[in-house]
Order: structure tokens, then C-alpha cells, then sequence
């Protein structure tokens, strides 16, 4: 007791400052909202965090400008531990930022591999691109076992292009088969025609719409396309969000099929993500649990335990990223540890989700 | 220096010329081309800055989080391939290392130039490379390299329509240039070889007819070229005539003088007859003795008329005239033209009117007297015909005047007299060539005087000649002041010895009839107590009467009375000589005192 007692109070002494960046008035403000409440619900599960860790939130407005204006005030007021990004282009922008600054970034929610590669001191707590790619192309070549395949692809997001990258790989080992077709239509957001892809459909008549995504950008389009050719499922990335923002904006289209992959499920029955949901629910009066506060809220625990498990008065953003990875996590997903001494992203499961006949489904936890 | 026409003249200017055309149209050409290159230079500038300041914030952004494919987008679909006259050859994108992250084209980026710039960097030419740095988070992220090559299609559309404007340009001006042609041809060139070969005709009268046929032409010069042709040819039609006359007259003056010289002899043979022949009563002999001092008087005046046409033809003297003496002259000889006619003509010139003098050519003088003359005398008709010949003299002025009472000259040939060749005949036929008007009046332009031409048909004419009076020259005399002195004549014709004696009566005459007698007795006696009346010409002697007075050393008393004073030879040795001259005929009217 005393020992815990005098741990506490030096934990006290050395609180750590952490910055909460989202775009809570972006593109997205849905999304960032929900991630937040992850580190709600993380400090409603552990109190006594805030006596070691004081939580300061940014508005991104989902503008790598704007981040990146953010994060030069973060570095002067000398805070050293960045959290957040729903946006992996913004993400990639941070990354870049702490690794020229000495300070961590750990993100919940970023995907895209460009993200960890911008140096040791950023740590994501969700999988890659390249798995949810992939696991996208199997499901598609072995699942659907579809072969003509239109690949939407928003040009102007890492997000979109990568996982375009490495979703059209994996549908390779089609290649040579009767009737395997592939086209890539690229797009900007800013300068969106859909009549432009519509008129592409009906050329093209594809079996399969890859849409990789954020939903909000996402639904216009599959509307447009689905508006179309009822016939035409549509695939897509852990962009969709969890299954109360895909149900709010695309759900509405019942007759939509869509196979989507995503991070998390509330179907998971380990303690942890048992806890997650109780306390998710008791906090935000029964709203279903999402993804996005699920991956904060395991960020936000990795994050103080990794603080808790520093020597004393040795914080510093190396330390903080070397106690990281160290340590082996057990988050709402199952244990996770980052293995990969070259890239801090850790190996977790994949939930594929599929909407059909306006049912929401999970239908498979992939493991790497 | 080479003789050359003005057509070739013109062809060598106009080939200058047209290197000159030439020059400014390549000029012009170049200066257009430098000129689209200069604004279709500023055009894809504009353009590219315009398009770098819409899209550096997304390039910046991109180029942040590595999103090539986002800055594929922007650079492939936002900008304009064609800029300008300027094509886009690449777009490429740099990291901070100068490592290349977009762009195909092989440019390369002078990363030091850069820095120095601090920002952005312009070459400029036929090639533009643009190079915009992009700044983000207080450190240089990365650079985009923007090259533009000109478009060399454009050049050459621009050039052919350049070409095309020039070469219309040029055929302008070749067509500008055959009608300058054609027109200096029509209007200079043709207008000077019709001159030329109108002025190469033989005959006056075709050249003036021709002249007159091409006056009007277009071009002022040539006009003024014609115009100076007629007065040209109006000159030499004239001098062409003075010339025929000049001619005839002289040839005619040869005969005069042949005729004189040979009726000497028979002359002198008559008069040794008449000096030995003392059995003649007084009476004939004197008869006979007139006649042959007026044939010899005749042979004179044809010697005189003689002179006067050589020096006519050759000579153009103005000298101090004796209005009255020349006068007298000429009314001499128109009583030998009289005589069959009956027409009195008055002319009684006293000593003092021979001394009123004019400054004119004594020839032209008489001969403008003598031509009026004969228009009176033709105008003159009738028993009663009548010219008086006056001579009026005022302080500055000497007046001729000629006043007949023939038939008139009619108003409208008055007005034209003395202006063009016209004449009024006897008995209203036209006569003569019409020039004796004509050539007083010009005689007397040329000697400041006026003629006055009054005339009533039916009454008469009379003509008025003033001249401004000169002064006397220095030989003549009027009175001859004898006051004690003696005096010794010396002359040939013994009337002329008797008319002296007869005035001289009750002086001591000393008598010489040839010169030889005269210088014989020279030496005898102090001439310097003499008055000597000393004729000019002796019969039968060549010693003249200036020989003789030349052996006088004051020659202060001596004088020349003679018939032959109008000659300007025996003037200008009295004048030398410093001796007075008396026209003979004044030996009866010439004050002595």
C-alpha cells in the first residue's frame, strides 16, 4: 500500500500531458467524436489515469495544415504525447512531425503504413492496410469469386490509394482466368462528378465496386453506382466506421450488399472488450459501442501502461517508445504487442462485416 | 560619271529602296515573333503562377504526407497542358534531399540556386523552368520543378501567317512599285524622249508646232521645260532672222562698198576733166561740179551704209549720239528717195539741235530713224505729203519727233504696235515684214526711252522718241570762238572754201586744198595763232585731214570739218587727239565769234 501510495504520488509529480487531435469539426466530425469517447471511457475505467495523464483536445478540422499548425503549438507548450487521427493522411502528417520533434504519437484508429514508417516514435493500435487489403482480396476472390471489378479510388487520400494499391494486388492470382477485369477510376474529392463514374458503370458493368473510402464520401457514391446497377456489391475498407455510423448513412439502402472489414466487434466476448462495452454503454446511456472508441480506449491503456511502467523520472519520447515496445497489451481485440522492430504496428484480427437484405453482420474475425 | 537614264536612274533607287523594304519587313517580321515570344512568355507565366498560387497549399499538403498520387491528380488534371504559347513538358515534385518523388522528365534542379534564392526560381527563354518551393512547418519539405518548353508550332504558325502577311506586304509593294513605274514612264519619262525628239527636228517651225501640240502635259517641270523650249526657240527665231538680215545686209553693204569704190575712179576722172576743162562757162562747171560732190556724196553715203552694216553686224557701241546730226544723215538719203515722189520732208537741223546728244548705238539710231522714216513715207500719199522731223529739247529729255500727214493708222492696229510684228501699208495694204515699229520700241527699251505713237486715220501720225539726254562729247563745238585769230582752211572742195570766206570776210584766211600744201606750209608760220578748219578726206591724196593735224602740238584751235564725222573711227582720233569735230553741212550756220 505504501508503495503504491508513494508511486502514485510520483506519478503525480511527473503527470504527463497528452493532446487529444480529431477532427471534431472536419469532414468527419462523427468519427472523431466517437473516438473520443474511447478516452472516456478509459478514464472512467481507470480514474486514477488522470492523476498521471492529463488529456488536452484539438480540433484538426481534418486539414493537414491545420494539424500540422496544431502540432507546432503542442510543441511549444512542450507537450510530448500525441493521440488521436482518425485520418491517415493527417496521421502520416503527425507522424511526420513528432519523429522530427522528439515527441510519441500513438493512433487508434490510422491504417495506412506510411503512417509507422515515418520514424520509431509513432505506434498505431489497429492493423495495416496491407492485411485489411488483402483479407478484402480474398474475401472477393474466394468468397464473392467475382471477376470484374471497378476500383474507385480517391486520389487524394493515402487511405484510398494504398489500400486501392494493395487490394488490386491481391486480385492478381485472378489474373489470366475468363472474364477478370479490372479498372481504376481515380477521383478528387474536391472536383467529384459522379455522372462521371455512373457513365463508367454502365460502360463497364462491374460485378464488384471497390470504394476505399470514408463513409461520408463513400455513401454518395455507392448511391450513385447502386442507383445504377442494383446488382453491384460494393466492398470497402475500415473507412465505413463502426456499425452505427455505416447503418446510419448506408444502412438505409437495403437492397445495398456491401462486405466491409473493421477493426473491432462487440461480439468479442474477452474480458476486456466486456469491460469496454459495460462501461461504454453505462457512460453514453446504451449507445452501441464503436470501433473507433474501442481502439482508443486500448491506445489510451497501452499509453498508461507504458507510462506506469517507466523508471522514475525517466520520461522522455524514446523511453515512452521503447517501454511501448516492450510491453505485450491486452486490448478489446486480444493481446497486442508490436513485434516488428522496424514498424509500430501491431499483428491484430480483422472483423469482415457484410450488409446484405439490410442486414448488418459480423461475418468472420480474421487473424493474421 | 556615266551617262544613265532616268529609267535606270529609278531602278537603281528603287532597287535600294526595296533592300531598305526588305530590311524593315524582316524586321518587322523578327520584331512580331519577339514580340508574341515576349507575351506568350508572360501569358504562361501569369499562367503558372496563377495555378502554383491556387494549388501550393494542396501540392504543400500532399507533397507533406507523401500522397503522389494526390499531386499526380492536381499536376495532371488542374493544369493546363497548353499554357500559353508555352507547352508544359514536365511537372515534377522533389523531397527536401533533392530526390526526385513525381514528374517523368529528366530535368534536373540546381538545389544550391535554390537556396540562395530562399524561394523560387525563374529561368526564362525558350525553355522555362519554374521551380516553387514548398514550405510547410517552418522546414523546406520539397520542391515542384515546373518546365515549359515554347512551342515551336506555334513559331511555325505564326511564321507561315507571318510569312503570308510579309509576302502580301511585298507583292504590295512590287505592284506599288510597277505603277510608280508606269507612272514616272506615262508622265516623266515619255513627256522628256517626245522633248527630245521634238527638240531633234530639224526645222524651228515644226519643233514650235509640235511644242505647242505637247504644252499640256501633266507633270509641272516638263511643262515649264516646254514653255522654256518656245521662249528658246522664240529666241533663236529671232536671232535666226537678226542673222538673215545681219547676213543681207552686209552682203548687201559689200556690194554698196564694191559700187563706191569703183565709181571713184570714173569720179575722179570727171573731176580732173572739170579742173581742166576751163572752157565750161561758170554756171554748168558748178552744175557739173554739184553733181559730181553729189554723186561723190552718194558713194559716201553708200560707204556710210556700209560702215554702218558691218558695225550693225559686228558691233553694238553705245556711245554719245548727236540726235540732230544722225537726223540730218538720214534725211539726206531720203531726199534721194523723195525726189520721185511728191513729199516734202522737213528737217532743218541747226548747229544747236546737232548738239543735243543721246547715249545710244548710233547705228541702230539711224536705222530705227530711217525705218519710222520709211513707214511715213509709205503712209504718206498725195500732192501734199508732208513729214516734219523736229528735234525738242527739255533739261533731261531729248525728243524725235516725225510727224507725216498720211492716212492714219487704225486704233486697233495702234494698240498692237510695238508689241508684236504689225504694220499699217500705204493705202491700207499691209507692206513690209512689220518690224520697224517693233524694233523702235525695243531700241528704245534698251536706251531708257519712250516711244509715243499718236495717229488719226486721215490726218497723220506722229511718233515721239525721248531719250534722256547726255552730255555732248568732248570734240564738239558749238561756236567757234576766232576772237583775233587767223585762220587756215584746208580742204579739197573749193565751195567749201567760198562758204568759209564768206563768213569769215574780213578775217585773214590762209587756203589749202591738199594736205600736202598744208604741212608744206606748216613749218613756216607758229600755228598756235591759227584756227585751222581742217577737212578729213582729200581727193586723190591718202594723207587725211587727222594725219595732218596730228603734226600740231597744241591742237586747241583745230578742227575737223568734215562729212564724215558720224564715222566712230574719225570720233574716237579726234577724241584722241583732242580736236574738235563740225559736220560740214554746219560751215554756213555754226556760230563764229
Amino acid at each position: 500500500m505504501f508503495f503504491s501510495l508513494l508511486f502514485a504520488m510520483n506519478l503525480l509529480w511527473a503527470k504527463t500531458d497528452v493532446a487529444f487531435l480529431a477532427g471534431f469539426n472536419g469532414s468527419d466530425p462523427r468519427t472523431a467524436n466517437e473516438i473520443y469517447r474511447g478516452v472516456d471511457v478509459f478514464f472512467a475505467i481507470f480514474p486514477d489515469a488522470q492523476k498521471l495523464i492529463s488529456v488536452e483536445k484539438f480540433d484538426t478540422r481534418s486539414q493537414i495544415s491545420e494539424t500540422v499548425a496544431i502540432l507546432q503549438k503542442i510543441k511549444e507548450k512542450g507537450i510530448k504525447v500525441v493521440v488521436g487521427i482518425h485520418n491517415s493522411d493527417e496521421a502520416i502528417a503527425v507522424s511526420k512531425f513528432v519523429n522530427a520533434n522528439d515527441m510519441i504519437f500513438i493512433t487508434p484508429f490510422s491504417s495506412n503504413p506510411k503512417v509507422t514508417q515515418q520514424g520509431n516514435n509513432t505506434f498505431r493500435f489497429c492493423y495495416t492496410d496491407d492485411f485489411q487489403g488483402k483479407v478484402l482480396a480474398r474475401v472477393a476472390t474466394q468468397n464473392l469469386r467475382k471477376m470484374k471489378y471497378l476500383v474507385l479510388t480517391n486520389v487524394n487520400s493515402n487511405y484510398a490509394n494504398d489500400l486501392s494499391r494493395i487490394f488490386k494486388s491481391g486480385l492478381e492470382v485472378l489474373r489470366g482466368k475468363p472474364g477478370f477485369e479490372v479498372k481504376t477510376f481515380e477521383y478528387q474529392p474536391d472536383h467529384l462528378e459522379t455522372a462521371t463514374i455512373v457513365n463508367l458503370v454502365k460502360e463497364f458493368k462491374p460485378e464488384v465496386v471497390f470504394l476505399p473510402d470514408y463513409i461520408t464520401r463513400a455513401a454518395s457514391i455507392a448511391k450513385a453506382v447502386h442507383e445504377t446497377d442494383k446488382s453491384i456489391i460494393f466492398m470497402g475498407g475500415d473507412g465505413f466506421g463502426g456499425k452505427t455510423i455505416f447503418l446510419d448513412i448506408l444502412g438505409k439502402m437495403k437492397d445495398l450488399r456491401v462486405y466491409y472489414t473493421t477493426h473491432w466487434t462487440e461480439a468479442m466476448k474477452n474480458k476486456t472488450n466486456q469491460q469496454f462495452v459495460s462501461k461504454y454503454k453505462k457512460l453514453f446511456k446504451n449507445d452501441t459501442p464503436t470501433s473507433g472508441a474501442s481502439l482508443t480506449y486500448d491506445s489510451m491503456v497501452g499509453l498508461y501502461r507504458a507510462l506506469m511502467a517507466l523508471p522514475e523520472s525517466s520520461f522522455s519520447a524514446s523511453n515512452l517508445g521503447t517501454q511501448l515496445k516492450k510491453m505485450t497489451f491486452d486490448t478489446t481485440v486480444g493481446s497486442l504487442r508490436f513485434s516488428d522492430p522496424d514498424d509500430n504496428s501491431p499483428r491484430k484480427p480483422v472483423v469482415l462485416i457484410s450488409f446484405s437484405n439490410g442486414a448488418y453482420k459480423v461475418e468472420e474475425v480474421i487473424q493474421p | 560619271m556615266t551617262t544613265q537614264s532616268i529609267e535606270s536612274l529609278i531602278a537603281k533607287e528603287t532597287k535600294r529602296l526595296w533592300r531598305v523594304a526588305l530590311l524593315l519587313v524582316s524586321i518587322l517580321y523578327l520584331g512580331f515573333l519577339v514580340l508574341i515570344w515576349s507575351e506568350g512568355k508572360n501569358a504562361a507565366e501569369s499562367q503558372i503562377h496563377a495555378w502554383l498560387s491556387v494549388n501550393k497549399k494542396a501540392l504543400q499538403e500532399f507533397l507533406y504526407v507523401e500522397n503522389s498520387n494526390a499531386i499526380r491528380g492536381i499536376l495532371g488534371s488542374r493544369l493546363q497542358q497548353q499554357t500559353g504559347n508555352f507547352k508544359i513538358q514536365d511537372v515534377s515534385v522533389y523531397d527536401q534531399s533533392g530526390l526526385k518523388l513525381l514528374g517523368d522528365g529528366n530535368q534536373q534542379i540546381d538545389l544550391q540556386s535554390i537556396q540562395i534564392a530562399n524561394n523560387r526560381v525563374d529561368k526564362l527563354g525558350f525553355r522555362i523552368q519554374f521551380v516553387d518551393v514548398l514550405r510547410f512547418a517552418d522546414n523546406i519539405q520539397g520542391y515542384v520543378a515546373l518546365t515549359a518548353i515554347f512551342d515551336y508550332g506555334f513559331v511555325i504558325r505564326y511564321s507561315v501567317a507571318m510569312s503570308i502577311l510579309c509576302g502580301f506586304i511585298l507583292g504590295l509593294l512590287v505592284l506599288l512599285k510597277n505603277q510608280f513605274m508606269s507612272e514616272i514612264g506615262t508622265q516623266l519619262i515619255r513627256p522628256i524622249i517626245d522633248l527630245s525628239r521634238t527638240v531633234g527636228l530639224g526645222q524651228l517651225d515644226e519643233i514650235q508646232t509640235r511644242l505647242k501640240d505637247n504644252s499640256r502635259v501633266p507633270v509641272a517641270e516638263i511643262n515649264e521645260l516646254h514653255g522654256s523650249f518656245r521662249k528658246l526657240l522664240s529666241r533663236i527665231s529671232d536671232l535666226s532672222q537678226k542673222k538673215e538680215d545681219e547676213v543681207r545686209l552686209i552682203t548687201a553693204g559689200e556690194i554698196a562698198r564694191q559700187v563706191a569704190h569703183d565709181i571713184r575712179s570714173p569720179l575722179s576722172a570727171l573731176e580732173i576733166v572739170m579742173e581742166t576743162s576751163s572752157e565750161l562757162p561758170e554756171k554748168k562747171r558748178t552744175l557739173v561740179r554739184s553733181a559730181v560732190v553729189r554723186i561723190r556724196e552718194i558713194a559716201n553715203n553708200l560707204l556710210t551704209k556700209h560702215v554702218d552694216n558691218i558695225t550693225l553686224a559686228h558691233g553694238n557701241q553705245i556711245t554719245a549720239t548727236s540726235a540732230g546730226g544722225a537726223i540730218e544723215l538720214i534725211a539726206d538719203e531720203k531726199h534721194v528717195q523723195l525726189q520721185t515722189r511728191n513729199i516734202k520732208l522737213n528737217h532743218n537741223i541747226s548747229i544747236q539741235e546737232f548738239g543735243y546728244f543721246i547715249n545710244v548705238n548710233p547705228i541702230e539710231f539711224r536705222r530705227v530713224i530711217s525705218n519710222l522714216l520709211n513707214n511715213s513715207i509709205e503712209a504718206v500719199q498725195g500732192p501734199f505729203g508732208k513729214i516734219d522731223i523736229r528735234i525738242l529739247e527739255s533739261e533731261k529729255n531729248v525728243t524725235v519727233e516725225i510727224q507725216d500727214n498720211g492716212q492714219g493708222i487704225p486704233h486697233h492696229i495702234l494698240e498692237q504696235l510695238g508689241k508684236k510684228e504689225v504694220s499699217f501699208g500705204k493705202a491700207g495694204l499691209e507692206s513690209g515684214t512689220g518690224i520697224g515699229v517693233l524694233h523702235a520700241q525695243r531700241f528704245m527699251d534698251q536706251s531708257m526711252g519712250q516711244l509715243k505713237i499718236q495717229s488719226e486715220v486721215g490726218q497723220g501720225t506722229r511718233l515721239e522718241l525721248v531719250f534722256p539726254r547726255c552730255q555732248p562729247p568732248a570734240w564738239f563745238i558749238s561756236n567757234i570762238p576766232l576772237k583775233q585769230s587767223e585762220v587756215v582752211i584746208v580742204d579739197d572742195d573749193l565751195t567749201v572754201h567760198d562758204r568759209w570766206k564768206a563768213r569769215l570776210a574780213e578775217r585773214n584766211i590762209v587756203h589749202h586744198t591738199d594736205p600736202a600744201s598744208f604741212l608744206r606750209w606748216l613749218p613756216s608760220v607758229s600755228i598756235e595763232e591759227y584756227w585751222v578748219l581742217m577737212d578729213f578726206e582729200f581727193h586723190g591724196s591718202s594723207v587725211t585731214g587727222i594725219d595732218c593735224l596730228s603734226k600740231i602740238q597744241d591742237r586747241s584751235k583745230c578742227i575737223l570739218v568734215t562729212n564724215n564725222w558720224f564715222d566712230q573711227d574719225v570720233q574716237r582720233k579726234v577724241l584722241e587727239l583732242k580736236i574738235k569735230l563740225v559736220p560740214k553741212i554746219f560751215v554756213e550756220s555754226i556760230p563764229v565769234s
